[in-house]
């Protein structure tokens, strides 16, 4: 099955009223017997005498929504998950905000857990997004993903 | 990128390939050198050497960071 380019991208932090309203949205799909949710959260990381403030995303939003159309069609069939929903936070996102969240749901665990497993992985290395670290000071670095 | 040119947008003369893009760009930013970055043309990441033809669209892309 073929799906359209979804957007992932959300203005400002992911609310946990809005992961809230998605896990009840899935109460109407009753072949679904597990989900697995992952959330990123911005970590105030201490870095000689200062902290980490918040981390401005910035993406090439064309490219992203693409390479993402591409690992939907790959992941779903692979797993057969039922379903799989994938947001990413754009600018300012203050340390302790949740930035990323990926929610997919199977009729057993193993697969919704694996799936989602991919997809924060292939998020993480193969869209053209990239983080600013900026500090309480004002200053500011690139972030850098690790490996796990 | 934007901080070490202080040009989000640059414009090339006539460019014929992606190799040849890359010489010119680290002749004019020669910090660019030590920047790990990939190309991407028409929103397609490419491996090797790719020819550059009249409205495409090319991207520089340091380190991807996201999540």
């Amino acid at each position: 099955m073929k799906h359209q380019v979804k957007n992932i991208f959300i203005d400002g932090p992911i609310e946990p009223a809005f992961i809230a309203e998605k896990i009840a949205a899935h109460q109407t799909k009753t072949a679904i017997g597990g989900h697995s949710i992952f959330m990123g959260q911005v970590r105030a990381d201490l870095m000689e005498d200062k902290r980490i403030a918040a981390i401005e995303y910035t993406a090439y939003t064309d490219m992203a929504l693409q390479m993402m159309h591409g690992i939907r069609e790959t992941v779903i069939p692979k797993y057969q998950l039922t379903c799989m929903h994938v947001y990413h936070s754009l600018g300012k996102i203050a340390a302790g905000q949740i930035c990323f969240f990926v929610f997919t749901s199977a009729p057993h665990r193993k697969a919704a857990i694996d799936g989602c497993s991919e997809i924060v992985e292939r998020v993480k290395s193969e869209l053209p997004i990239w983080g600013k670290e900026l500090f309480d000071d004002e200053s500011f670095q690139w972030k850098v993903n690790q490996p796990l | 990128m934007k901080e070490l040119t202080g040009n989000a947008e640059l414009i090339f003369g006539q460019v014929p390939d992606t190799d040849q893009l890359k010489k010119e760009l680290i002749s004019s930013f020669p910090q660019l050198e030590k920047l790990p970055f990939l190309i991407a043309v028409d929103k397609e990441l490419i491996q090797t050497n790719t020819p550059i033809t009249d409205g495409q669209e090319l991207a520089l892309l340091p380190p991807y960071s996201g999540g």
